[in-house]
């Protein structure tokens, strides 16, 4: 079974941009590891020659037709109502922290 | 009869025919919020004024012009965009947001005539069997104070028992539906992957995610999803299957229908009041001349850990998009200046902004995408989702229905399990499967627990079959009275 450590816990929380506290850390590694432990229990089951499912419906063929149409423009949302929706924009941007030095 | 006892159906004769009008309707409901709720905390956001609007237009429309669901309120999970009003998803993180659009679900409901009365709370982003995951409030059980309604779609389903509305829209990825609607004393219906639009639903689990109704009967979930359902440009796995006429299907004659009944995945750790409430909808079925057989279903017993893979690596995904930068919560940290500042401005934001839970499957997610770990995690999941939905394809050439207990227990105190993630998570033994393969499943009451606690039960149906269950459900709810009874609190 897979080891999961503070350590550990920690470098996926960086991946994932999660700033966790010491005590968050701590608590969601044992969180993690019993999930896990219980998780282990497919490991027992057999799936030789079983295809994986990304989605219940597309083997089947009964998924919708929508799946894939003609990529046309057309009206979107407008604009300038999306960028009020922003912690801070201006000049037709989303402002960010600086990114260069 | 008041207007809050009146299920949807007879409600909206009424309106229709115009021996009541909407706007009293509306404000009868609205008034019954103000003075109820506070002890619930079901909604967390009311229309008061856009619905009185809304009711006077409805009221001003000819009658040949009225809808299917001309002047019926309806409640609306607060994880479904209304456009210009608030949609939090029961998360910190979306702190601010007013939705700039209607999802399709809301335009359906809008084309059909119903006035949203406001947003029910829910589990923050779904996340969770008892809505106390929400970042801005607890909602408690109408039948008994001290426990909770079950989640994620907790508010919806505490303000139809309540009969603070007599409809309400959840969304269902792992039960959070059905299991609420157990655990309440109603009908919640999720519907087949891909017959109701997502477009608007803030995302959880892409490939598991369906939006619902919650009623108090099977022929209000048909009216409902009558107008709810069919092809959306905007969702590319929506059906674009026809939508049958649900309502007439549910009036058919149920004898010609089979149940299977899978004994074999009724394991320990079941209430005996839930057991005892499944075998006796069993034996009313046959008494209603539809045949059961044993049915066995092998893989149910990997669903939690199969579906606790799936769902969190999606949601990883999906919720990486809250990033503080175009919508929603940003925590200012001092002194920003390079690329090393944005991402601490991300992961403070992020930090800030997402509560417990939500954290936790983020990383279990991420764990289980990451290099490595990836093909005995997530695709070894995959696969047995595969053998989950290969059961029920075998037993659905013998039987039209599966019937499953909706949660291993009623209603359970609140604070039982929030500190005990993966006991949370056993809790979904039953909802689960339905998601995983893609199924339609209705849960409906089916009795009660001696402390008075509601019970519910399911039937899972083929895909797109929902006319079916639906049928069967109606029927047992014809025969019985589990339905009509109300929580005293509610009287």
């Amino acid at each position: 079974m897979a080891k999961v450590t503070p350590d550990g816990v920690r470098k996926l929380a960086a991946l994932a941009h999660l700033a966790l506290t010491d005590e968050e850390s701590v608590a969601l590694t044992s969180d993690l590891e019993r999930i896990l432990e219980y998780a282990e229990s497919l490991k027992s089951v057999d799936t030789e020659a079983i295809e994986p499912t990304s989605h219940a419906l597309l083997e089947k063929g009964l998924e919708g037709e929508g799946s894939s149409r003609e990529d046309e423009p057309r009206p979107g949302l407008d604009r300038e109502r999306l960028f009020e929706l922003a912690p801070d924009a201006g000049d037709g941007l989303f402002k960010v922290p600086r990114v260069l030095p | 009869v008041s207007l809050w006892e009146l299920a949807l159906r007879p409600l909206r004769d009424r309106l229709v025919e115009g021996s009541l009008s909407a706007e009293e309707t509306a404000r009868a409901f609205l008034e019954r919020i103000a003075r109820m709720d506070s002890e619930l905390g079901a909604f967390l956001a009311t229309f008061a004024d856009s619905a009185i609007v809304r009711a006077r237009f409805l009221d001003g429309l000819p009658r040949d012009e009225r809808g299917p669901l001309h002047g019926v309120p309806i409640a609306v999970k607060d994880i479904i965009s209304v456009e210009g009003t608030r949609t939090t998803a029961g998360s910190r993180i979306l702190e601010g947001y007013v939705a700039p659009y209607n999802a399709t679900a809301i335009e359906r409901l809008d084309a059909a005539g119903a006035v949203i009365l406001g947003k029910t709370n829910c589990d923050e982003f779904a996340m969770g069997s008892s809505t106390e995951n929400s970042a801005f409030q607890i909602t408690r059980n109408p039948w008994r104070l001290d426990r909770v309604p079950g989640g994620s779609s907790g508010g919806s389903a505490a303000a139809v028992a309540a009969g603070l509305s007599p409809a309400a829209l959840g969304t269902d990825t792992g039960g959070s539906i059905r299991q609420p609607a157990a655990l309440c004393g109603v009908v919640g219906l999720k519907p087949t992957y891909g017959r109701v639009s997502r477009y608007g639903l803030v995302a959880f689990a892409s490939s598991f995610d369906q939006i619902g109704p919650l009623t108090r009967t099977a022929e209000d979930a048909a009216l409902l999803l009558e107008s709810l359902a069919g092809a959306d440009s905007r969702d590319s796995t929506c059906s674009t299957l026809p939508v049958p006429r649900y309502t007439e299907e549910i009036g058919r004659d149920v004898r010609p229908l089979r149940i299977g009944v899978p004994r074999d995945v009724l394991g320990e750790g079941i209430d005996g009041s839930v057991l005892l409430s499944f075998e006796k909808t069993a034996e009313e079925f046959e008494r209603l001349g539809v045949g059961t057989e044993e049915v066995s279903l092998p893989a149910s017993k990997h669903a939690i850990a199969c579906y606790y893979l799936l769902v969190t690596a999606e949601a990883s995904s999906n919720l990486a998009r809250f990033d503080g930068v175009r919508y929603g919560l940003r925590t200012k940290a001092s002194g920003l200046h390079d690329l090393h500042d944005l991402h601490k401005m991300m992961s403070a934001t992020r930090e800030k902004g997402f509560g417990r839970e939500v954290k936790r499957r983020i990383l279990l997610g991420t764990f289980v995408l990451s290099a490595g770990y990836y093909d005995a995690y997530y695709e070894k999941a995959q696969k047995v989702r595969s053998l989950v939905a290969r059961d029920f394809a075998r037993a659905f050439e013998r039987v039209d229905a599966v019937l499953l207990p909706t949660t291993p227990e009623p209603a359970f105190p609140i604070g039982a399990k929030s500190e005990d993630p993966l006991s949370m998570y056993l809790g979904d033994v039953f909802t689960t499967t339905a998601n995983l393969a893609g199924l339609p499943a209705v849960s409906f009451p089916a009795g009660f627990d001696p402390e008075g606690l509601p019970i519910g039960v399911q039937l899972l149906g083929r895909h797109f079959e929902e006319g079916t269950i639906l049928r069967l459900a109606h029927a047992f709810q014809q025969a019985t009275d589990h339905h009509r009874k109300r929580p005293e609190r509610a009287s």
